[in-house]
C-alpha cells in the first residue's frame, strides 16, 4: 500500500526538487551466473487448474525466454493424506489439476529431476483482510501523484491477532498488473484488527473511466511475504538510499546431495476479490 | 599521575568484581603507568628552579583567540603554541629573553623581557597587512607543527575554506576536507565522509566539543556547519591522541568563533538556495563579547509565492542558528556559552512532512589554576532527532518521531610541565537515551495502530592522559592511554535476548533476561593505547609513526548506500559489541622556503573488529527483532597518501592522490569484499589564483575509482515479473564507471571605499563545469514499455552543471 513507498517517495522527490539528478540506460559487462533451476508455482483456493513452471535462469540481457526442465516428477500432498501427480501439460510446465488451498492446511510439493530432489512447503493462512468496498479518487497530475487518472481506495476489516500478511493483486480489464510499483503487500503488525478505510492501492499507472477493475486479496505466509518484498525492494530500488541488491528468499529446498541450486516459489493462498468499474 | 594512580586504583576494583578482564590490560596499564611514572619525575627534577611565562594569544582586532600560534624564544630551541583557547605556558630559567610570537598571517611581535618569577603576558597580533588579500595568506596554520610535532593534524582554515567553489553558493567544511588525501565519499551528494576507509558513523564531528550526529542539510547538500561562524577545523586521522575516543577513523574538531570583543561587525551572503548572516560584537569591551549565526535557506519562500498549487503546496528549506557568549571573568577564567540548533523541514503537497535537526548546547570554563596548569570543563548537550508525518489523508496519517540525546560531562587538564613536557589528562562521562521510534496515528480514524520501538540507554565514562614530550632536539614523543567504560543500561523494564538461527538468516530471539530501569545489562572496558613517534630528520622534515587503537559504542544502523537522515544510532548493548580499531600509520612531512610548500606522504594499515553488518534482505526500519539481523566482522584498510600543498602566495592550493583499500569479511562470505565506499585511487587538485587585488579564480578537479557495488548476474521470471538474481554468494562484485568532476569560482571583491568599514564580494561557481554525469550508483530496472525486462541504468545525483552566485558582504 502506499504509506510503504513514503521513504523512497519523500526522498526522491525531495531531490527531485532540488537537484538535477538523472537515470541513463547504460551497457554493464556482468559475468553470467551459474545455471539455476527456478521453481514458479501458486496453488490457491480459485476453481480453476493451477500449475508449476520448472526454468533455468537466463542471462540478465537476454529476452529470448528460459529453457524448461522437463520430465520431472512432482507431487503436490498435503497433511491430510491428499496426494497428487503433476502432468507436464507443455515443456516445463505441470498441472495441478484437483487440489485446491484450504485453509490451514499445509501443502508439500516435492520435485524429483535430472538436476536433483527438491521441496517446498506451503502452508495455507486465513483470509485476514476481508474487501467490502472499492472505490476511486481522481488526482490531476502532481508531485504526488505522477500522472492523472482514477486511483483505487481498499475498504475492509482486518482481522483481529496479529501475524497476518496479504498481498493485493490488481486487474485492469482481466490483465494482471505486475509493474514496479504495482505492488501492495500488507503486513498486520500496525493495522492489527483495525477497519482498513479509504487506503489507497499503490498503482504504477492510474485507471480511466469504463476500466473494469479488479482486486484480489491473497493471503500469504510470512514467509512469501518476504519474498514479495524481496521483490518490490529489488524494483523499486535505485537513487540515493538505495539498499544493495541482494537475492529473494526462496521456500524450495534442496534434498538430495549435488542438487543443482534452486530459487523461486510454491506458495499457497486463500483468495478473494472484488471488482468495479471506473465511472 | 593522580589520574592514573586513581585508574589504576578503579580498575584493580573493577577486577576484583571479577569481570572478565583480559591480562593484557592490566599488563598495558602497568607499562603505562611505570613508563608516565618514570618520565615525569625525570622531568620534574630538571624543571626545578624555573619560571613559568603564561598567558593568552588574540587577534588584536577582535579580540579572537589565536589556537595554533608559534610562541619561539630566541637564541634558545624552546618552543611553544598555544591550545586551542589561545592559552600557552613556557617554563625557562630565569634571566633576560626574546619572546617572538607568531601566526601565519598576522605581524610577528618580539618582545624583550626579564624575568624572575612566573609572570603572565597576554599578547594581541595585529594582522600583518590591511591591504593584505585573505587569499595570500590562506594559510594552514598547522602545516608547520606537522613536520614538528608527533601529532598529525589535517587543517583547513575557514578562509580556505571560502575560497574553494562553493557548491550552489554555500562554502562547506565537510566537502572541503573531502579534497584531503585520505577523507572522500561513498558518491556525490551523500552525506557525511569516509577516512581511510571507515564508515561515515566512524568519524566524530565535534562543534565546540559538543557531537554532531547527522551532518548535512537539504539530504546531503550541504554541511550543517555555517562557516561565517566557524574559527577553525582540524581532522585527526593518522594518530588520534587520547583525549580524544568514541569513533574509529577520525575526529573532525570545529570551532566556533568567540565573537569581537573589540568592536560590532557583521558577515553575510546571499546566495540562490541560502543566505547567511553573522553579527558578532562585545557586551563589555575586550572583556566579554556575543557572535550570533544563523542561514536559511528560502526555496520555501519563492514555492510559497507560486500561482502552481503543485509548486506552492511543496516546501523544503533547512535553517541554523548557532550563537556564543564568552565572558573573562577574570585572569584566570573564562567562561562560554554556545549553543547550535538547525533544523531541515519539508512537506509534499501538504501529503507528507518531515523534519530532522542537530541541537547542542554548552557550557565551557576555562580556568588556569597556576601558570602551568591550565583546565577546561564542559557540560554538553546535544539532542539529535527526526519526525516524519504523513496526512494524505486521514486514514494513513501517521507520525513518527526517533532520536538520540546526549549529556556529557568533561574534564580536561593541560600541564605544561617544561618546555619539552606537556601532559593532557580529564575525565569525561556521558549519559545517552535513544529512542529508535515511535509512531502515532495521525487521525481518530487512522488504520494504524500506535508503536512505540524499544528505547535504550547507556552511560560512559573515559579516563584519559597524553603525554607530549621532546626527548632530544630530534626526537619526540607522544603517548597516551584512554580508558573506556561503556554501560549499556536499561530504559524503562528491558527484556534482552540472546540470538539463535542460521547463517545468513534472521534470528531468533531466545533466552530473555529481564533488567529493571537503570539497571547495567552489559558493561565494556576498552584501554585504547596510543603512541606517536616523531623524528626531526632536519629543521624543515620529520618522519613520523604511529599506532593507535580506538573503541566504538556508538553505532549508525544503516543498510542504504548512503546514510540517510532517518538511520537511527544505537549503542554497544547485549547483543553488540563496542567496535575496535588497530591502526599503524607512517609518513614523512617536510616542509620548504619557510613553510610555503608543504609535502607529505603517509602509509597506514588499519584492523577492525566487531564491525557491523547486516544479512542480504534485512530490514533496519521499525525493527523490534534488529539483532537478530545483524551480523558482525572483521575489516581491513590500508593505502598510502600523498599532498603537494602551497601555502601562501597569489597561487596556492595543492594536490593530493590517495592509493588505498578497504575490506570488510563477516559470517556470510567466506572472502574479504571490498567495502561499498572503497576508491582505488583518488586525486584532488585544487588552485587558487589571485588574478587581481580584487579579483580570485579557484577551481577544484576531482577523480576517484568507482565505487564497487553488488550485482545480480542472472534473472528469472516470476509472473510476468523480471526478478534479479546473484548464483554466486556475493558482496560488492561491480566497480561503477569512475568519476570526474571539475568545479570552478571567481571571487570579485567591490573596490573598498576608505573610511567605509563595508566590503562586499560576488562569488560566481559552476559545479560539475563539465556538465558530467557522474555516476553514484548502477542499478537494475524493469523496463517501462516491456515490464518483463531489465536494463542497466546508471544514476547520477548531479547530472549537470549547477551555475550560482552568492553576493557576499561585511562590515
Amino acid at each position: 500500500m502506499k504509506y510503504f513507498k513514503i521513504f523512497n517517495l519523500l526522498i526522491a522527490s525531495a531531490l527531485l526538487l532540488t537537484l538535477a539528478s538523472c537515470e541513463d540506460v547504460i551497457d554493464v559487462d556482468l559475468e553470467k551466473g551459474k545455471k539455476t533451476l527456478v521453481v514458479e508455482g501458486w496453488l490457491t483456493n480459485r476453481p480453476q487448474n493451477h500449475y508449476v513452471k520448472l526454468y533455468y535462469t537466463g542471462a540478465l540481457s537476454d529476452n529470448s525466454g528460459f529453457s524448461n526442465l522437463t520430465n520431472a516428477k512432482l507431487i503436490l500432498s498435503d497433511d491430510q493424506n491428499n496426494q497428487e501427480i503433476l502432468q507436464e501439460v507443455s515443456p516445463g510446465k505441470y498441472e495441478i489439476a484437483t487440489t485446491r488451498a484450504v485453509e490451514r492446511r499445509v501443502y508439500t510439493l516435492t520435485i524429483e529431476s535430472s538436476e536433483g530432489k527438491y521441496q517446498a512447503l506451503a502452508p495455507v493462512k486465513r483470509q485476514s483482510g476481508k474487501p467490502d468496498s472499492l472505490t476511486f479518487k481522481y488526482e490531476e497530475e502532481s508531485v504526488m501523484y505522477e500522472k492523472a487518472g482514477y486511483y483505487p481506495l481498499f475498504h475492509g476489516q482486518e482481522i483481529e491477532g496479529k501475524g497476518d500478511f496479504m498481498q493485493i493483486r490488481l486487474y485492469k480489464n482481466g490483465v494482471y498488473l505486475n509493474k514496479k510499483n504495482d505492488f501492495n503487500l500488507s503486513d498486520d503488525e500496525l493495522v492489527d484488527g483495525n477497519y482498513i478505510g479509504d487506503t489507497e492501492l499503490a498503482v504504477n499507472d492510474p485507471f480511466q473511466k469504463s476500466d473494469v477493475v479488479k482486486v484480489e486479496i491473497w493471503s500469504l505466509t510470512e514467509e512469501a511475504y518476504l519474498f514479495w518484498t524481496d521483490i518490490r525492494t529489488q524494483l523499486q530500488n535505485g537513487q540515493l538510499f538505495a539498499t544493495p541488491f541482494s537475492n529473494a528468499r526462496t521456500n524450495v529446498k534442496k534434498t538430495s546431495e549435488g542438487a543443482l541450486d534452486v530459487v523461486g516459489y510454491f506458495g499457497a493462498s486463500l483468495v478473494e476479490s472484488i471488482e468495479r468499474t471506473v465511472e | 599521575m593522580i589520574v592514573t594512580f586513581r585508574l589504576h586504583q578503579y580498575l584493580r576494583h573493577v577486577h576484583a568484581k571479577q569481570i572478565q578482564y583480559p591480562n593484557f590490560a592490566m599488563n598495558t596499564i602497568r607499562l603505562f603507568i611505570t613508563l608516565a611514572l618514570g618520565l615525569l619525575l625525570q622531568q620534574e627534577t630538571f624543571a626545578q628552579k624555573k619560571v613559568t611565562i603564561s598567558g593568552y594569544l588574540k587577534d588584536a582586532s577582535n579580540g579572537e583567540i589565536l589556537p595554533g600560534a608559534a610562541i619561539i624564544v630566541k637564541n634558545t630551541i624552546i618552543k611553544a603554541s598555544s591550545n586551542n583557547y589561545g592559552f600557552y605556558s613556557i617554563s625557562l630559567n630565569p634571566g633576560s629573553y626574546t619572546l617572538s610570537y607568531s601566526y601565519v598571517g598576522y605581524e610577528t611581535q618580539e618582545k624583550l623581557v626579564r624575568i624572575t618569577k612566573d609572570t603572565v603576558i597576554s599578547v594581541q597580533l595585529g594582522s600583518a597587512s590591511k591591504q593584505m588579500n585573505e587569499v595570500v595568506v590562506s594559510s594552514s596554520r598547522k602545516g608547520s607543527d606537522n613536520v614538528r610535532k608527533p601529532i598529525t593534524v589535517t587543517a583547513l582554515s575557514v578562509n580556505q575554506i571560502k575560497q574553494l567553489p562553493p557548491m550552489l553558493g554555500e562554502p562547506d567544511v565537510i566537502k572541503s576536507f573531502q579534497l584531503m588525501p585520505g577523507v572522500s565519499t561513498v558518491g556525490e551528494g551523500a552525506s557525511g565522509f569516509n577516512v581511510r576507509g571507515g564508515g561515515v558513523d566512524q568519524n566524530l564531528v565535534l562543534l565546540d566539543e559538543a557531537p554532531l550526529y547527522f551532518t548535512s542539510h537539504l539530504f546531503n547538500l550541504f554541511s550543517v556547519t555555517n562557516p561565517d561562524a566557524m574559527r577553525d577545523a582540524s581532522l585527526y586521522k593518522s594518530d588520534m591522541p587520547a583525549r580524544f575516543g568514541g569513533r574509529l577513523s577520525s575526529v573532525l574538531d570545529t570551532r566556533m568563533k568567540d565573537g569581537n570583543n573589540k568592536k560590532w561587525s557583521g558577515t553575510g551572503g546571499l546566495g540562490l538556495i541560502a543566505s547567511r548572516f553573522t553579527v558578532e560584537g562585545p557586551i563589555e569591551k575586550d572583556k566579554s563579547s556575543v557572535i550570533v549565526s544563523g542561514r536559511r535557506s528560502y526555496t520555501d519562500l519563492f514555492t510559497k509565492q507560486s500561482s502552481d498549487r503543485d509548486i506552492r503546496d511543496n516546501s523544503i528549506y533547512f535553517y541554523d542558528l548557532s550563537a556564543k557568549l564568552n565572558f573573562t571573568l577574570s585572569e584566570k577564567d573564562r567562561l562560554y556559552l554556545s549553543g547550535y540548533f538547525g533544523k531541515d523541514d519539508m512537506s509534499i503537497a501538504k501529503s507528507f512532512g518531515m523534519q530532522w535537526g542537530n541541537g547542542t548546547g554548552t557550557v565551557r570554563w576555562n580556568h588556569v589554576f597556576n601558570p602551568k596548569l591550565f583546565s577546561n570543563t564542559s557540560f554538553i548537550y546535544s539532542d539529535y532527532k527526526y519526525e516524519l508525518g504523513v496526512m494524505n489523508d486521514p486514514a494513513t496519517s501517521f507520525t513518527w518521531k526517533a532520536g538520540i540525546i546526549d549529556y556529557s560531562l568533561k574534564n580536561s587538564y593541560n600541564w605544561y610541565i617544561n618546555s619539552k613536557s606537556t601532559v593532557y589528562f580529564g575525565l569525561d562521562a556521558a549519559l545517552h537515551e535513544f529512542s529508535p521510534g515511535t509512531a502515532e496515528p495521525g487521525s481518530e480514524v487512522s488504520i494504524f495502530n500506535p508503536i512505540k520501538m524499544k528505547a535504550e540507554r547507556a552511560a560512559e565514562y573515559n579516563l584519559y592522559a597524553d603525554h607530549e614530550l621532546a626527548l632530544s632536539d630530534a626526537f619526540s614523543v607522544e603517548y597516551g592511554l584512554r580508558y573506556s567504560l561503556f554501560q549499556s543500561l536499561a530504559s524503562g523494564n528491558t527484556t534482552v535476548y540472546d540470538y539463535e538461527g542460521e547463517t545468513g538468516l534472521e534470528k531468533k530471539p531466545v533466552n530473555p533476561k529481564n533488567f529493571d530501569d537503570w539497571n547495567t545489562i552489559k558493561m565494556y572496558h576498552n584501554l585504547q593505547p596510543r603512541l606517536s613517534l616523531k623524528l626531526q630528520t632536519s629543521e624543515n622534515s620529520s618522519v613520523k609513526a604511529s599506532y593507535s587503537r580506538t573503541a566504538q559504542n556508538l553505532h549508525l544502523i544503516s543498510n542504504t548506500i548512503s546514510s540517510s537522515p532517518l538511520d537511527i544510532w544505537a549503542p554497544s548493548s547485549y547483543n553488540v559489541k563496542p567496535e575496535l580499531a588497530d591502526q599503524v600509520s607512517a609518513g614523512y612531512f617536510r616542509n620548504f622556503k619557510n613553510n610555503k610548500y608543504e609535502v607529505s606522504a603517509e602509509l597506514y594499515y588499519r584492523k577492525l573488529q566487531n564491525q557491523l553488518d547486516f544479512i542480504n534482505n534485512a530490514q533496519t526500519l521499525l525493527n523490534d527483532n534488529l539483532p537478530g539481523v545483524m551480523v558482525f566482522g572483521k575489516g581491513r584498510a590500508y593505502g598510502a597518501e600523498f599532498l603537494v600543498r602551497k601555502n601562501e602566495g597569489r597561487f596556492n592550493g595543492w594536490l593530493s592522490y590517495t592509493l588505498s583499500r578497504a575490506e570488510r569479511k563477516t559470517e556470510l562470505f567466506k572472502d574479504y569484499y571490498p567495502v561499498r565506499h572503497d576508491k582505488t585511487h583518488v586525486v584532488s587538485l585544487v588552485g587558487i589564483y589571485q588574478l587581481k587585488p580584487r579579483i580570485t579564480l579557484s577551481g577544484t578537479y576531482n577523480f576517484a575509482s568507482g565505487t564497487p557495488t553488488t550485482m545480480p548476474d542472472s534473472k528469472f521470471e516470476f509472473e510476468g515479473i523480471p526478478v534479479q538474481y546473484s548464483s554466486e554468494e556475493v558482496r560488492n562484485n561491480y566497480r561503477i564507471p569512475s568519476f570526474h568532476r571539475l568545479d570552478l569560482s571567481a571571487t570579485f571583491k567591490r573596490k573598498v571605499i576608505p573610511g567605509r568599514k563595508f566590503t562586499s564580494e560576488w562569488v560566481v561557481s559552476l559545479y560539475n563545469a563539465t556538465n558530467r554525469k557522474n555516476p553514484f550508483s548502477v542499478y537494475m530496472r524493469q523496463n517501462e514499455d516491456n515490464s518483463a525486462n531489465l536494463e542497466a541504468v546508471r544514476f547520477s545525483v548531479f547530472g549537470t552543471v549547477i551555475p550560482s552566485v552568492t553576493w557576499n558582504f561585511k562590515f
